[in-house]
């Protein structure tokens, strides 16, 4: 029997600070970087890390979350041992911006913790972006007998999330707090490695308290239980805010960055959709750009992502934008620090523009 | 295992000796064409789209590729409990083994898999050309005119009807006369390598060639001709639409070229008969910052640096800073490195052309780099 069994959390929002790209899909399903959605970066990580069972909270929006992981076949995860089992959710999930780990998602599926002789669960969040190998954390985990082990990265500027308190000088964490200085702090990655047999305690003691955070109630009982950090010192792409999704977005023009994410042995799996190559017209403008394919492109794009099958007619400019699966935009339209959702239709000579810091979104199946 | 009506046999083992470099280590149905796809991806995307469920997919030459790429048929949404894709190479016997000898004895080889099957019928494809069909429409002439053999064919111009296998027809469309590249052609009806047969008929054929020591095992130079001689039924269906053999490098490059054009008379991008392909899972394309790109197809994982017009990238291609390429076909994994210039020129997968490299000309043949 494998020793790791992975579970992904999808059950919570954060539509204030993200607005309607959020309004009806979970962050498991948010489209990322041309082709993708979130949810493909932990599933893929723990696939590539050898963890062969994976259970997946499901939100209360799972239209499309379902219709993209599916049988989990793209992440060899349609197995007749383990493979990838859907949990339902609580019926209502956690609207704290911070929280990630309800409870109770974890108390109403105990059985499937139950069933399981592995001895450990990795717990991750799918409002991250980054590519790791989960087999160091998890020998270190093993070796140093910790009760839990929680995934983090340094950071050196201010940012929303939950942050560690290390104990100077060691690995413990004694800890935690919602907000950062200007200086930084330790950024939990909303990912953690937890003996199955601390878990089944917290269960049963925490059964009345399903709405706390599994993170939270943690890092409450350090003075009982054995908490380290780990570091991880890759890329991270944050998706905490709208303002972070086009930073993490924009992150992908960097080589360096895509090189780290989508290019190294292991690699970010997802649902092949199989549309045709794109099309660059003769008289078609491109720079500094990511570009899925299925698109046509007849017109000019700067410093954007486009996603499958968008079509940029003649004249069109489309600059600092990202433009979802199956937009158009227009003959002569003019698009400067946009999102648009998918489906999303830009009339010809309609000039639509927003600024780096507040950035105009629109709706999905919008016609402007 | 519930009977089949129509079972589907790819013939995929041929070399395609025509294609050089390009089919030195790869089958030719598994050579990469219009950027994302497979030769073979056209014959089995129809497949799909025509409700045929099981394909066996007849191997021999350069087979690992094309293996590869098969896997279970699931990228074709042919892995059905079903049906599926069958990889059949050739195979021992305790009298020994051999290789298939011709399109006819990979057939007879297999009467086995095919019996397996129980079909009423079976189409024979061959995976080297291009066009979208609906094999129903033929099945139904098939069982319309209760037909023993009904072949496939598509008008072409005289002056060329002497290059292909020629049939002649009466007005029911039934083929009184089979000219293989005929002199002085009688008609312009050229066969497109497609037949349907009813089993019980070629499956007898198929025994009766076997045991003769004078046939070269072919169905366009045996089986046809002799099923005619027999007097059985064999018609023509006449297909209208694109279909191009893409086995010369003339017309694997020019044709690809086609699908660029503004109304293509081949349309990868419509939503009628979808062409299917084992995709790869690579990112999207990145455009840097001083690219230049105009008039091209470009697939997932490539990055382009320098410039490209009017050219084909397969996915994961590299272009680097300052390297031109202006009408050519880059096959998955090439690399054309800084400062090279390629004009009319096809760079083989995986192969990485060096800096500065000055390659092909204006006018002539098509520079092919292989290795």
């Amino acid at each position: 029997m494998d020793p790791v069994i992975g579970l992904i959390s999808t059950n919570y929002s954060n539509v204030n600070d993200f607005g309607v790209l959020l309004e009806r899909r979970c962050f498991g399903s948010l489209p990322f970087g041309g082709r993708y959605r979130l949810i493909d970066f932990p599933l893929s990580n723990m696939v590539n890390s050898g963890i062969r069972s994976i259970g997946l909270i499901t939100p209360a929006y799972y239209r499309s979350l379902l219709d993209h992981v599916g049988s989990g076949a793209e992440w060899s995860l349609n197995r007749k041992h383990g493979g990838l089992f859907f949990l339902n959710g609580a019926p209502y999930g956690l609207s704290s911006g911070s929280a990630k780990f309800l409870l109770q998602d974890l108390l109403i599926n105990q059985e499937f913790f139950q069933r399981d002789s592995s001895e450990y669960v990795l717990f991750s969040a799918s409002n991250k972006v980054f590519n790791i190998d989960f087999n160091n954390m998890i020998d270190t985990h093993i070796q140093s007998g910790a009760d839990v082990t929680f995934l983090y990265k340094p950071i050196k500027v201010q940012h929303s999330g939950m942050f560690l308190n290390l104990k100077e000088g060691s690995n413990r964490v004694v800890g935690s707090s919602f907000s950062c200085g200007s200086e930084g702090g330790d950024l939990f990655l909303d990912c953690m490695l937890v003996s199955k047999n601390v878990l089944m305690r917290i269960m049963d003691g925490y059964s009345s308290f399903g709405h706390l955070d599994l993170a939270q109630i943690l890092i409450d009982c350090q003075s009982q239980l054995d908490l380290r950090g780990y570091v991880f010192s890759g890329y991270v792409g944050c998706m905490d805010s709208l303002n972070d999704y086009i930073t993490s977005s924009r992150d992908l023009f960097d080589r360096d960055i895509t090189r780290e994410l989508f290019w190294g042995q292991n690699r970010i799996m997802t649902k092949v959709q199989d549309s045709p190559p794109t099309k660059f017209s003769p008289g078609s403008n491109v720079t500094n750009s990511y570009i899925s394919s299925g698109c046509i492109i007849e017109g000019t794009v700067e410093n954007s992502i486009l996603f499958r099958n968008v079509h940029i007619k003649k004249g069109a400019v489309v600059r600092n934008s990202i433009i979802l699966q199956h937009g158009t935009v227009g003959e002569y339209a003019y698009l400067d620090n946009v999102v648009c959702d998918k489906f999303v239709s830009v009339s010809s000579h309609v000039t639509l523009t927003g600024t780096p810091e507040n950035v105009f979104t629109v709706d999905k199946n919008h016609s402007i | 295992m519930k009977p089949k009506e129509c079972l589907a046999m790819l013939l995929a083992g041929g070399q395609g000796s025509r294609l050089g470099a390009l089919t030195r280590r790869n089958a030719k149905p598994a050579v990469s064409f219009g950027g994302k796809y497979r030769i073979i991806d056209f014959s089995l995307s129809n497949c799909t789209n025509s409700g045929i469920e099981t394909v066996g997919v007849l191997t021999q030459y350069r087979p690992t590729i094309l293996n590869a790429y098969l896997g279970t048929g699931q990228a074709w949404d042919l892995a059905s409990q079903e049906g599926g894709v069958h990889v059949l190479p050739p195979y021992a016997t305790e009298t020994g083994g051999s290789w298939y000898e011709g399109t006819a004895d990979a057939i007879y080889h297999n009467i086995d898999f095919i019996d397996a099957h129980e079909p009423e019928y079976v189409l024979i494809l061959s995976g080297d050309h291009l066009y979208k069909m609906d094999y129903n429409k033929m099945l139904q002439f098939h069982k319309a005119n209760n037909a023993d053999l009904t072949v496939s064919v598509i008008q072409v111009p005289w002056e060329e009807a002497s290059r292909f296998g020629i049939m002649t027809v009466d007005n029911n469309h039934q083929i009184v006369r089979f000219s293989e590249k005929p002199k002085e052609p009688d008609s312009n009806l050229a066969s497109m390598g497609i037949y349907i047969f009813t089993w019980s008929v070629l499956r007898q054929a198929l025994l009766d060639d076997h045991v003769d020591p004078d046939s070269s095992h072919d169905f366009g130079g045996n089986i046809i001709p002799n099923l005619l001689a027999a007097q059985k039924r064999l018609f023509a269906y006449t297909f209208s639409g694109y279909w191009k053999d893409v086995g010369t490098i003339d017309s694997y490059y020019y044709s690809q070229f086609e699908l660029l054009e503004d109304n293509p008379a081949f349309d990868i991008f419509s939503d009628d008969m979808r062409i299917f392909s084992n995709a790869n899972i690579s990112p999207p394309h990145y455009i840097g910052p001083d690219a230049k790109v105009e008039g091209s197809l470009i697939c997932n994982g490539c990055s382009v640096y320098g410039t490209a017009l009017h050219s084909i990238l397969a996915p994961d291609v590299h272009i680097s800073a300052g390297a031109v390429v202006r009408d050519c076909i880059l096959l998955p994994g090439s690399r054309v490195e800084a400062g090279a210039q390629l004009i009319r020129t096809i760079v083989n997968e995986g192969v990485t052309v060096p800096e500065n490299t000055i390659s092909g000309t204006e006018e002539g043949p098509i520079t092919l780099i292989g290795e």
